[in-house]
Parts: C-alpha cells; structure tokens; sequence
C-alpha cells in the first residue's frame, strides 16, 4: 500500500470500496474494509463508506455517483453499520447493528445513515459489546452504502462447519430472497456439505423454506414463500459448489476459516459479506 | 367436513341403498348442475359422460382419488369420490405423482385444449352433423345410436382431461395469488383473469350484432317493439326486410345455438326453439349503444391489465423464481379461464344437443311403431330398453313411460339432502383437488343475520334491484333491465341475461363456477352459493347485493 495515497485520502470522508484506503479496518470498520480489500478482484456490488460526519451534499453526489453505475436516478442500496472492532477475528457483530435495505433516494439514505449509527448505542449493541469486551465506540460508526442485490437466491457459507469443525466439511445454507431470513433464523435453509478436499456434495438437505426476504417500496419485507416452491432447491449444486469454492479460496489467502454472505442474480454471484468464523476460536479456547 | 342441512323444512327423503356398501361412502348431491329429478335416460347419459369421463380424468392425472362413483338416489344425482387409502409414504408417493402430471398439463393448457382436445372434439361434431336421422334405415339408425353413446362416452373422457387441470390452473393461481398478497380480498386474484375473449362473449357479441341490425330497419325493429319473443318469427315473415332479417337469425341459431337450458336431455335447444335467445334478443334491441358486451369486456380488459401490471410491479424486488411461477400461473390461468367457457360450448352443450336429436329421431320412430305416444317419451326408457325396442318393433311401452312419468312428479317434491351415507370424520385434505372442488362447488355458507342471507362472493360490487326468482330460461322475459336474477343455478345458456341484470345470486357453486366467472366478465355483482336463496327470497321483493362480502341483504 502507498503511503502518499493514504495521506492525500486521510481526510476524506467518504471512501469507495475500491479505493486502496477503504481497505483500512480502522477507517471503515472491519466489514467494509474486508470488502474493500477483495473488491478489485470479486464481484462485490459497488459502494462507498461513510466513514465519519460529513455534509448531507457530499452524500448525495456519492449517492448519485452510485446510482449512474447502476444506470439508476434513485439507486435501491443496502445500508450496513460497519464498526470499526466489527467484524474482527474475536467477536462478530451478526445482527447486532442495524442494516437497512431497499433505501431508496437520498432522503431514505440519510435517515438510514442516521438510525445504523444509533444503533452502534443502542442497548443491546452496547451490551454485546461489554459481553465480548469491547470498547463502547467514540466517534462516529462507519457506515457502508452498497447497490442492493436483486437477490433471487442467498447463502451463508461456512469454509469450516462451525458445528463438527473436524469433519473437513464446506457448509452452504441458502434460501430464497436476499440473506437476511438465513441470517435471522426465519426461514430453516437449505443446507449443502461438500467435501473440503474435493467440494463433492456429502449432503444435501432441501428444507421447506417458508419465509423470504424481498426487496419492496419503502426497505425490505419479509413474506412467504409460495407453497409451490417451498420445497424446491433455492440453488443449483453447481451454484452451491462456487460458492464453496470461493469460501476456500478466501480461507487460503486470509488464513483463518470464513463466513460469507453471497447472493445470486440468475447465476451470478455477489459477495457481500465476509468474516472469520468467531465461534471456532471461542471453542478452541473451551 | 362438517356440513349442514340448509333446507327450510326437510321432506323426507326415503333412502334404500342399490348396493348396501354404498352405505359406507359419502354422497353430495350436486344442485348446480342437476337440480331436478333424473329422466332415466339421463341417469344413463350421466354414468356414462360424467361418470366414465371424471374417472378417467382422475387416473389420467394420478389424483389421490380411488375411484369415482355416481348413483340416482329418488331421481336425483349424488356423486361419491372415494378417495385413496395407503400408507403415508404410498399416500405421498401418489401426491408426488399427481403434482408432477398435473404441472406438466399447467404448463401446456393452451396446446392440450387447441391443438389436441378441440380438433378432436370437432371430428366428433361432424360424425353427428353429417348422418341423416330420419332418412337412414333403421339397421344404419341403430348402428349410429350405438355409435354415438361411444363417441359421448370419449368426449366426456376428453371433457375432463380438460377441466381437471383447467380448474386446477385458476384454483392454483388464486392460491398463489392470495399467498404473495396476504392483503387480498377474495375476488382480486381473478381480476387479472378477466375480459378475455371466449365463446361465452362471442355469442353474447354476436347476438348484440343481430340487435344493431334490427334497429337499422325501421320494419325489423317494429316487430322487436310491438311483438312478444314467441309471435316475432311470425311476424317478421310478413315482409321482405323481416325475411332477410329471420335468416340471419337462423344463421346465427345454427351457429351458436346447439345448446339446451342446463345440464339436461329434456330441455330443448335454441335450434329447436329459438325463444330465449329472441327474448335476450328483444331486450337488446332496447339498449342504447353503450350497452353493448364489447363495451364490459372493453373495461374488464382494461382493469385486467391494470391489476397485472400493479401485481408485476409489487414483485418487481421479488426472487426470478418466485416472479417466474406467479407469470407460469398467470398464463395458464388465462388459459384456463377461457377453456373454461368454451368447453362449455364445444362438449357440454354441444355433446348433450346432439345426444338429445338422436333420441328425440329414435323416438319419432317409435312414435311411428306404436310404442309410445311422444317423441320426447324416450327420454323415460333407459338405453338397453331403447335398443331392444327398435330391433324388434311390436312392444307397447306406453304403461312404463306413463309410470316413469308419474314418478318423476312425485320426485320432484322431494327435497335431496345435500349429502348421504357416511360422512367422513376428518376434515377435507388440503390438496389442490379438494381445494378445487370446494372453490367450484362452493362451501357451506355461513349462517347471515335477520334479513341477510350469506353465500359466497361471486363477483365484485354492490347492487340494489328487484329480485327475480327464475327456475329457467323460459321465465328470461320477466328480467327488466337492473333486475336481480334469483336462480338456483345459471347454465351456460342463461349468459346474455347477465346483459341485462343488475346482479346474479344462486342456491350453488362457488367462486370457480360457471355464474361466477360469467358474472365478472359482464361486471356485474354476483353471490353464489346461498343454498337457499330461491326459496327465501321471494319475487318482487327489493335486495341488495353485496358481491365482494358475499352477503344479499333483503331491504
């Protein structure tokens, strides 16, 4: 990385995720930052950081900036909280702070902003937080702006199974809809093992999904899955075997086991997420 | 299924079953389609079209459904299907079975009914149309009797491989539908079904372009004015604009009028008397130019397209799968909406117009041999007895016909419960067939309050007329423009009345039946299935109509 680079962005508040600064955890909070320092090379849908107070103008020309590469006026983004402890290798703040999808124009995007980062407060952040031993943060949150995927299908994968880590076992769970239904415990996925070694499908276990997360007017709606899809595959195997494979490829160049967010438009995959798998360490230290 | 008696005041009923074991299965009668006490050659035609034609539907689509039996309780119809017993993976395995063969039939509607069904149908009609009744000889007569309960017995096959999964395609979709918009009203889903054209419009159309000519001579238009629907013919005869006039209308009867006043042998078609359609006729003539069907069909398509385009763009942020299985249900549900009334047309209708000139030709020569007195006395023998008769000439059936005849009357002041024998104790199963079955004939409605009367909703609106009580088409005179029409059931012919009134409530069916989806296309606001609507509203009492709530409220 180029020192001079960093200097001349230091002041900026506003950082693109694939502009070499963003790659910074203590700038843009470890969830951006692990985005950013994968972005030149995977599809991660385009975006920025908020990354400290900043005139509600240079947010909209960002906005805008956004929406012209969606080739929209009023781009539909996702809105995350991206802590600067967040996302590191001790703790992982899934669901703990605020997210928001589907904002859409620039003053659904500001009140977004504004709510992530009082969640970064918020009761059972701050409790989380004294839970885990982390410090209550000072400055503003860093708060990441990305284009939202049209989400036909979601996964969580996991590079090791965090439940029997010893099994040599790739985990994909995926559901219909963008992820948040797998990652709150709506919606039972459905869950692919494939072999570490090889990325052969051990098992497969197709689940009666009935909820899904969908974009709507307004933010995100959870709703039901038409009955006659529930207990149709979410995802093809070939797509459950990429998305395993690019949960080895990262494992391999981060040295340490992952937790990807990814979603699917028709066969392309998005990155949206990824992390160290938390709970290994905390089981290795039980 | 819980169910209930609606009748005011039950009659007895005397039950003694044909076959003991009969005892054990459950019997619904079907008011919507048979109402009155059977002919016995109809009791026939019915084992033979309904009864054959549904059982071979069921196992052409491997439905949960063991077999399907009907019986002639009294003179009156009952219909039993006896469902599949297994073990809960055998019972599986069968659903299995059934989803997949009726998804392949969703998914090529359009091709099983255009391109496989109706070419067939039509190679049937022609056998019909082109053999000469009266002038054959009584051998050749014979062979084409025989010949036609075989070809009634494939239409009726062909019947429901259509219906089956056509009905399944709008149950399905409105299921669909309701699932995705939990916000729903009951109605909403088949507003995207609406306006479409079928045969059902096409007549409707049709014959508003004979009225349109009618008005335009002033010595046509006259005898529409001044003349009661049976004296017209008559009197359009007397000048040459009439007579030109009058072979239009022949043109037309015979295109369109091979149809009889419901599901019976014993009504007579428009080509035999063409009254109900010149009385739909002589009120069209009457209506101003913004009445005409195209005008409705116009708006029903319209508010069609708009409430796909506002569900298109509800699911825009919705996953390709979910959007790909709601526009799959759509086309086939648009499909099937139209299949839906055109079958009526080329099988129903048509199948049981054509039986009926048979019978009616064999019994003109049995009429010639002594047997019986009229013509229409066939309908009282039953096929073996028909056949017997014409091979060897010489019986006398007057005595049985004059017997049958008599029971017939006593019959039909029987009240036929609405369902016998053994009623099942655990509710019905949740899949698409019972699902279908009770969306066409309808649930038990609710009980309503003092002065309310509950059914089911038919179609959207609310309305305030006078009620008219009509028992068949032959009362279709007595409806004034905006009246109400009371009925027990409204058969395919009945549709240009829809024209006229101002709303529909029935005694059956449900929001799949055939009033229902008639009423909608004509918009006007419908309550099926009241069970008792004909006996406790009377005639001439005002009533307003509540379609989408289901509810007649007498004022």
């Amino acid at each position: 990385m180029n020192s001079t680079v960093h200097l001349v962005v230091q002041h900026q508040p506003i950082l693109w995720l694939e502009d070499p600064a963003a790659t910074s955890a203590r700038r843009t909070g470890g969830k951006a930052a692990a985005l950013a320092s994968l972005a030149h090379r995977l599809p991660i849908p385009p975006g920025f950081v908020v990354v400290d107070d900043v005139d509600p103008i240079a947010i909209e020309l960002a906005y805008r900036e956004l929406g012209d590469r969606a080739g929209s006026d009023d781009a539909l983004v996702a809105v995350r909280s991206s802590a600067t402890d967040e996302d590191g290798r001790t703790a992982s703040f899934a669901g703990q702070h605020e997210t928001i999808l589907g904002v859409r124009g620039i003053d659904e995007l500001l009140a977004a902003i504004e709510a992530c980062r009082a969640s970064a407060h918020s009761a059972r952040a701050l409790h989380y937080r004294r839970a885990n031993g982390l410090a209550t943060p000072a400055g503003p949150l860093p708060v990441l702006v990305q284009l939202l995927v049209a989400a036909d299908a979601a996964a969580v994968v996991f590079s090791v199974n965090p439940v029997t880590p010893r099994s040599g076992e790739v985990l994909v769970n995926a559901a219909f809809g963008l992820g948040e239904s797998i990652v709150g415990g709506t919606v039972t996925p459905d869950e692919w093992a494939l072999t570490r070694a090889s990325l052969d499908v051990a098992r497969r276990t197709i689940a009666d999904k009935r909820r899904m997360t969908v974009r709507a007017p307004g933010g995100s709606r959870e709703v039901d899955v038409p009955a006659a899809l529930r207990r149709l595959p979410s995802i093809s195997d070939v797509q459950a075997r990429r998305a395993a494979a690019l949960a080895l490829e990262l494992e391999d160049e981060l040295g340490f086991p992952v937790d990807l967010e990814v979603a699917w438009t028709g066969d392309d995959l998005h990155l949206l997420q990824c992390r160290p798998i938390t709970t290994l360490a905390q089981e290795a230290a039980a | 299924m819980t169910t209930q008696t609606l009748t005011p005041t039950p009659l007895p009923f005397p039950l003694i079953w044909a076959d003991p074991a009969d005892a054990a299965l459950f019997w619904q009668h079907d008011p919507m389609h048979f109402p009155d006490p059977l002919a016995p050659m109809e009791a026939a035609m019915l084992e033979r079209t309904l009864g054959q034609g549904f059982g071979y539907g069921v196992r052409a689509y491997d439905a949960p459904i063991e077999r399907v039996e009907i019986r002639t309780i009294n003179g009156y119809h009952y219909q039993s299907m006896v469902p599949m017993t297994g073990t809960p993976d055998e019972m599986a395995a069968q659903g299995a079975l059934a989803e997949a063969a009726i998804r392949g039939a969703l998914g090529s509607l359009d091709e099983l009914w255009s391109g496989t069904v109706l070419p067939e149908i039509r190679a049937h009609l022609v056998f019909w149309d082109s053999f000469d009744l009266e002038r054959a000889t009584r051998a050749r007569f014979v062979a084409h009797l025989n010949e036609t309960w075989v070809r009634l017995r494939r239409v009726w096959e062909l019947h429901f491989v259509t219906v089956l999964p056509a009905y399944l395609a709008m149950s399905e979709f409105d299921e669909l539908y309701r699932g995705l918009f939990p916000d729903a009203g009951p109605l909403d889903s088949y507003r995207l079904l609406e306006g479409l054209p079928n045969m059902t419009v096409e007549v409707g159309q049709a014959l508003w372009q004979l009225s349109r000519a009618a008005i335009a001579q002033p010595e046509v238009r006259d005898v529409f004015m001044t003349h009661a629907a049976q004296e017209i013919p008559t009197a359009l005869y007397a000048t040459a604009a009439g007579r030109a006039f009058l072979a239009d209308l022949e043109d037309y009867v015979d295109r369109y009028g091979r149809r009889a006043d419901k599901w019976t042998l014993l009504a007579p078609s428009w080509t035999e008397d063409p009254t109900p359609a010149i009385e739909s006729l002589r009120e069209f003539v009457r209506r101003p130019e913004s009445d005409a069907p195209a005008v409705m069909t116009q708006a029903a398509a319209a508010g069609r397209e708009r409430a796909i385009a506002e569900a298109r763009e509800r699911l825009a942020g919705y996953p390709a799968p979910v959007v790909g299985q709601f526009e799959g249900m759509l086309a086939a549900a648009q499909a099937a909406t139209v299949i839906s009334e055109d079958h009526n047309f080329w099988i129903d209708n048509m199948s049981i117009h054509h039986l009926r000139a048979v019978l009616l030709a064999a019994g003109r020569r049995l009429v010639d041999d002594g047997a019986i007195v009229l013509a229409s006395d066939v309908f009282m023998l039953d096929p073996e007895e028909l056949r017997a008769t014409l091979a060897a000439p010489g019986a006398d059936l007057r005595p049985i016909v004059a017997e049958r005849l008599a029971r017939m009357a006593r019959q039909r002041a029987l009240q036929p419960p609405p369902v016998l024998g053994t009623i099942p104790t655990q509710p019905p199963p949740d899949d698409p067939f019972t699902r279908l079955a009770m969306k066409f004939n309808g649930a038990p409605p609710a009980p309503g309050d003092e002065n309310e009367l509950r059914g089911s909703a038919g179609s959207s609106g609310t309305v305030r007329g006078t009620a008219r009580v009509i028992h068949s088409i032959s009362e279709a005179g007595r409806i004034e423009p905006g009246d109400i029409i009371v009925a027990e059931t409204t058969a395919p012919p009945w549709t240009p009345l829809f024209a006229t009134a101002g709303a529909v409530v029935t005694d059956t069916g449900g929001v799949l039946s055939h009033c229902a989806v008639v009423a909608r296309e004509y918009g006007i606001p419908a309550v099926v299935g009241t069970a008792t609507a004909t006996s406790v509203i009377a005639d001439g009492q005002t009533i307003e109509v509540d379609g989408d709530a289901g509810i007649i409220r007498i004022v």
